[in-house]
């Protein structure tokens, strides 16, 4: 119990200053303390603990690559549509297939979006990540998305550590999808300006391929935080998380846990 | 006022044992042995200043309240040290994060911390001394959260229970010089319903089955 005693001494004032930013620094702390550690929930930390110890790479990373193919087979399915009706000189029906498109996408890159930043928090959770390339800028027809991984892969031999390549190349490829994003917003935009045009087509197909590549490169970095992740040693892990994922035991923990 | 505080520090009187015979008794004591031998010191403090009040001197504040700093940051490394030992792949890292905060908030201390530490100076050293303490802690829940640690749940209520007292403390120490020692009743209550709340909080962590 920290009860101050009265003194028979009184000194009003000091150095305000100092003291003022020791209490705003311990305001900003506990501030910090309930908005972070408030938040964190044990359970969902287990779970990915579980997830990343659960060393079945080859089965998720299949799983991952059927479940991104989705969006982008609808929305490649979609344009071959558009492109048909504008052969037809059907160009109302063709922008509306384009929009259709468009948002498909847009839908799927915030679901990318989310992947990505799962996938830098499991990435500090691995021991330790197996090197990992740099995204390949020849594989993408934009000039941004070019560019972008042209200056990546620069910055990529700079970073000292392999999990720093690897949560840059997560970022990159999230950078990637933006601008990817942005295009197919403006081949729309353009097409439904000038329908008879074929720059937005072109463009908007380009945008499909490049999107379909950064979905392969987000494919390989999760293959290879598996794999990362397959190496972690569990012995020196605590006892509960040396006992989840790939473990007999583990059903029964899970079910422990649900009780 | 002086007869609500005292009432006050009755409450933490039966809640302090409440959560050492809590920690004992659901096996938590070594989580964190330095915030158990806290609790255990808070109580003996608590009971002899209630028992002899008269002999609760300024000076004898300021050993008891240098007790409680240096198990403030034991605490911190205490648990830095439990929480990522097991995890070898950050371990190094976090060890050279917490050496930068621990070397920071040392320079704090000693910066802050006159040669001889009067009580009637105390809200001129006091705060930043907390201060550097608390954001020990926020450093050690800080790489909890990014390194997705499951901590125990009692480890976790200790920082979030206690990080907030700690800043009402602070707080308090601060008022004690803006508005003079008078000040000092209402200062004591406030001070004294923070720590109860936090004490009643972290003997219901310490009973609660995890």
């Amino acid at each position: 119990m920290t009860r101050l005693p009265a003194t028979s001494r009184t000194r009003r004032g000091g150095r305000t200053e100092a003291r003022v930013i020791a209490v705003l620094l311990a305001a900003v702390a506990a501030g910090v303390v309930v908005l972070f550690l408030g938040r964190f929930d044990r359970d969902r930390a287990l779970r990915r603990w579980d997830f990343v110890l659960s060393g079945q790479a080859a089965k998720a990373t299949d799983a991952l690559r059927t479940r991104l193919a989705e969006d982008t087979d609808i929305a490649t399915h979609t344009y071959d549509l558009a492109l048909k009706r504008k052969a037809t000189l059907s160009y109302d029906e063709a922008v509306r297939l384009l929009a259709i498109a468009a948002d498909t996408i847009e839908e799927a890159a915030e679901d990318r979006q989310r992947r990505l930043r799962a996938l830098s928090i499991y990435a500090r959770m691995a021991e330790a990540i197996v090197p990992v390339p740099p995204v390949r800028p020849s594989q993408f027809k934009l000039a941004e998305t070019r560019s972008l991984t042209s200056i990546a892969q620069w910055i990529h031999e700079f970073l000292a550590t392999t999990q720093e390549r690897f949560r840059f190349r997560l970022t990159v490829i999230g950078f990637g999808i933006r601008l990817v994003v942005r295009s197919i917003r403006g081949s729309r935009t353009r097409a439904s300006i000038d329908p008879a045009q074929a720059e937005p087509y072109q463009t908007f197909g380009d945008s499909l391929h490049d999107f379909r590549a950064l979905d392969e490169e987000q494919v390989e970095s999760f293959r290879q935080l598996m794999r990362s992740a397959a190496a972690t040693e569990r012995e020196s892990l605590p006892g509960e998380l040396r006992q989840i994922g790939g473990d007999p035991e583990s059903d029964e923990i899970k079910k422990n846990r649900e009780k | 006022m002086a007869m609500f505080h005292r009432t006050l520090v009755v409450v933490s009187l039966v809640l302090l044992p409440t959560l050492c015979f809590g920690l004992l008794r659901r096996g938590k004591a070594s989580q964190c042995f330095t915030f158990s031998a806290y609790a255990f010191a808070a109580t003996v403090f608590t009971a002899l200043i209630l028992a002899f009040p008269e002999h609760y001197s300024p000076g004898a504040f300021l050993i008891k309240q240098g007790i409680y700093d240096s198990l403030l940051f034991g605490m911190s490394l205490e648990m830095a040290f439990k929480v990522f030992s097991a995890f070898r792949g950050i371990a190094d890292r976090v060890r050279a994060l917490l050496a930068v905060a621990v070397t920071a908030s040392t320079l704090a201390v000693v910066f802050l911390t006159p040669p001889n530490p009067m009580y009637a100076d105390l809200s001129r050293f006091q705060p930043g001394i907390t201060t550097g303490g608390i954001w020990c802690l926020v450093f050690v829940a800080l790489l909890i959260v990014w390194y997705q640690i499951p901590v125990p749940a009692f480890t976790r209520a200790i920082i979030l229970g206690y990080v907030p007292y700690l800043v009402v403390f602070v707080v308090c120490t601060d008022f004690i010089g803006r508005l003079g020692w008078g000040a000092i009743g209402g200062i004591n209550v406030a001070n004294a319903l923070a720590y109860d709340t936090v004490a009643g909080y972290l003997a219901y962590a310490a009973w609660r089955k995890d």
